[in-house]
């Protein structure tokens, strides 16, 4: 079971929390001049990489605040989680 | 708010299990009122609550700060007047309880400033288990740290115990109170006194 | 040390409480312990721990267990055991015994209380650190235990420091990322019957160490020659442990070894009153401190030496058990054979490095140990003592994993006991062109069986490197998954049984509903009442009446379980507009509305009524089920989207009671229950909502309905529920107040044609699917979803669309899920193109006959046409038609 450490209440276990998919997929500002692929892009397209990815959790069953945070997704290890909205750091690799 | 009490129930109906002589004592503590309050730490609508309640609001997610508020009363025992609790939740999120009425005090700040109280009453009830064996109980289904120096007196968290949302707060020595979500205080209470028969 | 009574496949035995029962059946003379599972060999036991391959049992006694090693079952008053050849069975009798879970969190976890992992733990403990000491054994020592040695007092004595924590018999079953280990703990198997009866049996831990120490040990490993399968066969540590603790069966030994332990053995065993016939030694020259120690220590005993020598192949009496050992020169086609009735082996150490391969740790190959080993340190873990290579005194093994064998003595030379695999199996593999263990060990299921390979996995990729020519560790490395033993399901449920197995929500009126004999209908983690029978009524008459009642009297729900969530600041109206696809921020104070929420794919995720109760103040429902998922969903848009909107979101959903009276009748009962309340459609209209005092209680009245009919919901703070609801029933008695459940409401919804998210959806429709067209907003800018609807997905013709259906045998209710083809299909033989399929379905007191709702390709152009329902004994026709079934005009929402 991962250990997820959320920025305002430290480490805690998975159940705690959902997944919230990549971090820094915006939405984007007028969606209606979007083309299609634009949109589609925006609603459907993930970057999905093998190892560090800076991704969204929010920690439903404790504080319920979304936050970002690095994660390999080779081998599970959590890099450093930030706040919305703050300098993200830089990646552990 | 006052509790009619010829016409409430409470969803244990003040249960008890064990005893203050034994390993554990578990029971509801029925009808404590209880706030949500939201309000951004870094706005003046901070200061004004603080200056409301007249306790500052702690903004480390996990603390609790209290002003004449005795966790546990004894039988027959009044619990002091205007007492207030202050239980951090989030970074913007306290739940407050305690005799004091809180909706009257943050009442001018709700009307100037951008806050939320919300009376949640009747959405979480309060249990108490308290005894040299409480802390072995609730680590049968609680999977974050107890250990005093990680989870020290006046300390609060949000979790999942036996898969039940709630709030501990753990209040003074050997005695914990969680706030359940009402909907899951029968399987809570069945969970806890499950798990306790072992040091009864 | 007591004695105690005990019965082996029927026959009593008597033993010392806490030997083993290996050790036990041994003190008894029993050698010869079963028949291997696919070759029917006679087998006795190999080893002492964990890593016996033969003697596994099923237990009757007590809570019952199939297939556990007779090696780790504590002797026990009335223990009751078969011996199981393979294959495990458990007693029909209920286990009632408890099981129970506890999550710790540790500064420092050693695994292992040998003289390695009790010296860490001492270690970390003199830092001040808090430490939890797991050992699957009854006693600590370790090693020391096999060698026949005390543990030093001062390293016992840390075991009973204040911080630190010693658990005996806990097994660490997996170790997984971040410091994370699952042990199992037996707490009542070795103790009499007479105990605590509330004790719980096997105890799960859940551990969180900051650091973890692998101080796991080693296992004795086996050689592979001809017959090294028989009774009196063994492990040489075993034997010399068994031995001297008095469970001696035997006369005469020979001891086979590739190492120095196997002289420590044999002396053990001499000391024991073991006739040594001869120590046999595959080393020719060792160095000088082992001829020291160990060659001079057997020949000053009169032991016969015999060098650069092994076993190849041993014969057994008529029983089967070992009657002599053949010796054979490595370098020359000498051969003695001398009469034993032990055969002691020392095939060097096998370090347990299943955890760590756990966490995907590789074990490297090291010469000098003859072993993989662990080496390793970082901040979650490291490795101590024979797992990390550090094997005490030095044993000198030699890399020898068996004789050359001829294609017949390969038939009998066992490489994994329990799977019956031989080397000839072996053989197969890498002569089909195996190399790696992995492909080795799917060929031949060596490795797969009960041990999971903790004996014959080192010596499977020992023999691959003889075999091809290479190094072990150029074979690739050992792989184990936890559990590292076998644990019964009850233990990996621990408390999660039963009542517990998920949590039971119930509202404040739930004793009532069950008082009354309600069967409840599991929503989500809800317990809501299905539906009211009377005495001896059916399902299906039930919900009838309760139909009738709402549609022509008054009926009462308990709608308590709807998500709520109070919502609040002055940005409200413009978020709640991007949040539903219709408009809110035009809705006045003391109003509700009902509204739709999509994802950004424009898929409708949720629905439910808001209130707006004040300017900047609104109470949103949800879904029974959906509540959790959308406080995050809007938590997420304030949160990572929106900042700057002044928006506080509060879950309220057990905070409020929702009592529901609803029917022609209901306003004469709303009148009675609050008689300051103007009650009439003038003063109290449709969507409007009214503070009053009900029954003696402040309540918040909404006239809202999800039947079609005139309805009021009362909402209080959830700790009056139980009493409004007792008033309901009380003050509509003589207007025959029926309770009804939430069958009965799916039919009066159903018949008004109202969706419910994840019935009529499954997160593939749009508002325009469901014909609800009408609730998306024309006006507003941008709302989430809204780009979605023009997709070329989203806006293609021959969508499924929500339709009503009509069979037209109206007593037939077709079954939801059935799939729908065109009526001109009704006779087309399989496979037919079906156009969609049955959402929900019901008997209708009010049409008086049954109807569907369904999602239908191009639904909405097709009403009116017929179609066809292909069931497994006949095929159902009938029509598509509108949605909407009763009251098309709303006339009835307003009595």
């Amino acid at each position: 079971m991962l250990h997820i450490p959320c920025p305002y209440c430290g480490p805690r276990d998975e159940t705690e929390f959902h997944y919230g998919s990549e971090a820094h997929v915006a939405y984007p500002e007028n969606s209606s001049n979007l083309t299609d692929e634009e949109w589609a892009k925006f609603v459907f397209i993930r970057s999905n990489p093998k190892g560090w990815m800076a991704e969204r959790w929010v920690h439903s069953a404790g504080c319920r605040r979304w936050f970002n945070v690095w994660r390999n997704t080779i081998n599970h290890e959590f890099g450093p989680s930030y706040k919305p909205f703050t300098q993200q750091p830089k990646s552990p690799a | 708010m006052t509790v009619k009490l010829e016409f409430a129930k409470s969803p244990l109906g003040g249960a008890k299990f064990g005893g203050t002589d034994k390993a554990v004592l578990i029971q509801e503590v029925p009808f404590t009122p209880g706030f949500d309050l939201r309000v951004n730490p870094d706005s003046p609508a901070f200061l004004a609550v603080v200056a409301a309640l007249g306790l500052v609001l702690p903004t480390t997610v996990g603390k609790v700060a209290r002003n004449n508020a005795d966790c546990i009363v004894s039988e027959g025992e009044k619990p002091a007047e205007n007492g207030i609790s202050a239980l951090t939740l989030g970074p913007d999120w306290w739940y407050l309880t305690g005799t004091a009425d809180i909706q009257a005090l943050l009442a001018p700040v709700q009307i100037a400033h951008h806050i939320s109280l919300v009376d949640v009453s009747s959405q979480r009830t309060k249990i108490e288990i308290y005894g040299p064996s409480a802390k072995d109980v609730l680590s049968h289904y609680w999977e974050q740290d107890l250990r005093d120096e990680h989870f020290p007196i006046d300390a609060c968290s949000q979790g999942l115990l036996a898969k039940a949302p709630l709030i501990m707060w753990h209040c003074c020595e050997n005695c914990y109170l969680l706030f359940p979500r009402a909907s899951f205080s029968r399987h809570l209470w069945t969970a806890l006194t499950d798990a306790s028969v072992e040091y009864l | 040390m007591s004695t105690v009574n005990f019965t082996f496949d029927g026959k009593q035995y008597s033993g010392e409480k806490g030997e083993s029962l290996a050790s036990a059946l041994l003190r008894n003379g029993v050698v010869y312990f079963t028949d291997s599972s696919y070759k029917d060999r006679p087998r006795g036991v190999m080893g002492l721990w964990v890593e016996e391959t033969n003697a596994l049992v099923n237990v009757d006694s007590g809570a019952g267990e199939p297939l556990k090693p007779a090696t780790t079952i504590e002797l026990v008053e009335g223990l009751v055991v078969r011996s199981a050849q393979g294959v495990g069975d458990l007693p029909d009798t209920r286990d009632n015994s408890r099981y129970d879970k506890a999550n710790r969190h540790v500064d420092v976890l050693v695994v292992g209380a040998g003289t390695s992992g009790l010296e860490a733990a001492k270690k970390f403990s003199d830092q001040g650190k808090s430490v939890i000491v797991m050992d699957d054994k009854p006693a600590a020592g370790g090693h020391l235990t096999y060698l026949g040695q005390p543990v030093p007092a001062e390293l016992l004595a840390v075991l009973d420091r204040a911080n630190v924590t010693y658990l005996p018999r806990t097994t660490v079953q997996g170790m997984y990322d971040q410091g994370y280990s699952v042990a199992t703990e037996r707490r009542t198997d070795h103790l009499d019957s007479n105990v605590h009866t509330e004790m719980s049996r096997i105890r799960t831990w859940h551990v969180r160490a900051d650091h973890t120490v692998l101080a796991t040990g080693a296992f004795q490993r086996h050689l592979v020659f001809a017959n090294n399968d028989r009774p009196g066969i063994m492990l040489s540590h075993a034997a010399a442990t068994y031995v001297s603790n008095g469970a001696n069966p035997f006369n005469t030994a020979v001891v086979v070894t590739v190492d120095n332990q196997g002289y420590r053995d044999a002396i053990r065993l001499h000391k024991a009153g073991v006739k040594v016939a001869a120590v046999v030694d595959i080393r020719k020259k060792v160095s000088k401190a082992t001829k020291k120690s160990s060659r001079k220590a057997i020949e000053a005993l009169g032991i016969r030496l015999i060098k650069g020598a092994t076993v190849v192949d041993t014969s057994a009496n008529l029983v089967g058990i070992l009657s002599s050992v053949t010796i054979g020169q490595a370098k020359s086609d000498l051969r003695e054979t001398i009469t034993a009735d032990l055969l002691a082996i020392s095939g060097g150490w096998t370090p347990v490095v299943h955890l760590a391969t756990f966490i995907g740790i590789k074990p490297t190959w090291s010469e000098k140990r003859a072993a993989f080993v662990v080496k390793h340190h970082s901040q979650f873990v490291s490795t101590t003592g024979m797992l990390a290579g550090d094997f005490g005194d030095d044993d000198e093994p030699a890399v020898f994993f068996g004789p050359k064998l001829t294609a017949e003595q390969g038939l009998v030379a066992f490489v994994d006991y329990q799977r019956d695999a031989t080397y000839r199996d072996f053989k197969r593999a890498i002569d089909a062109g195996m190399r790696s263990i992995e492909h080795v060990k799917r060929y031949t299921a060596i490795g797969t069986a009960h041990d999971q390979g903790k004996t014959s996995g080192t010596v499977t990729m020992g023999l691959i490197g003889q075999a091809i020519g290479k190094a072990p560790d150029e074979i690739g490395s050992l792989t184990f998954r936890p559990p590292y033993i076998s644990i019964p399901f009850a233990a990996l449920a621990g408390r999660d049984r039963g009542l517990l197995s998920d949590p039971e929500r119930t509202t404040p009126i739930h004793s009532w509903h069950v008082a009354s004999g309600a069967p409840m209908e599991d929503v989500g983690q809800w317990k809501r009442p299905w539906y009211f029978p009377k005495s001896g009524e059916t399902m299906h008459a039930a919900v009838l009446r309760e139909c009738a009642a709402v549609r022509e009297g008054v009926g009462v729900m308990d709608a308590s379980t709807l998500g709520k969530i109070d919502i609040q600041g002055k940005d409200a109206g413009q978020f709640l507009d991007m949040i539903y696809t219709n408009m809110f921020s035009t809705l006045k104070v003391g109003m509700s509305r009902y509204g739709l929420m999509c994802g950004i794919d424009g898929m409708v995720f949720d629905d439910g009524v808001t209130t707006r109760i004040s300017e900047n103040h609104w109470l949103m429902t949800t879904t029974t089920g959906g509540a959790a998922k959308v406080l995050d969903w809007l938590e997420e848009w304030l949160q990572t989207e929106w900042p700057h909107l002044e928006v506080y979101c509060t879950s309220v959903t057990e905070q409020i009671s929702t009592v529901a009276i609803v029917g022609p009748k209901s306003r004469e009962l709303m009148k009675r229950l609050a008689p300051s309340l103007d009650v009439s459609n003038e003063s109290f209209a449709f969507m409007e909502n009214k503070h009053a005092d009900v029954a003696g209680v402040p309540a918040r009245v909404a006239r809202i309905s999800f039947s079609g009919e005139l309805a009021y919901e009362i909402n209080v703070p959830a700790i009056y529920g139980l009493h409004i609801w007792e008033s309901v029933m009380s003050q509509g008695a003589d207007l025959n107040i029926t309770p009804y459940g939430t069958e009965t409401m799916h039919v009066l919804r159903a018949e008004k044609g109202f969706v419910i998210v994840g019935q009529e959806t499954d997160g593939t429709q749009t508002p325009d699917d469901l014909d609800m067209n009408w609730i998306v907003s024309k006006k507003k800018d941008d709302f989430i979803g809204k780009r979605s609807f023009s997709r070329a997905d989203t806006a293609r013709e021959g969508r499924h669309q929500l339709v009503g259906i009509l069979a037209d045998d109206g007593s037939y209710v077709i079954p939801e899920g059935a799939y729908i083809v065109a009526g001109a299909d009704a006779n087309t033989p399989p496979p037919v193109k079906h156009i969609g399929y049955i959402t929900s379905s019901y008997d209708s007191a009010a049409l008086g006959r049954s109807f569907a709702l369904a999602l239908v390709a191009n639904g909405l152009a097709r009403k009116g046409e017929k179609i066809a329902i292909p069931m497994a004994d006949r095929v159902v026709t009938g029509v598509i038609t509108d949605s909407v079934f009763v009251d098309k005009e709303n006339t009835r929402r307003d009595g």
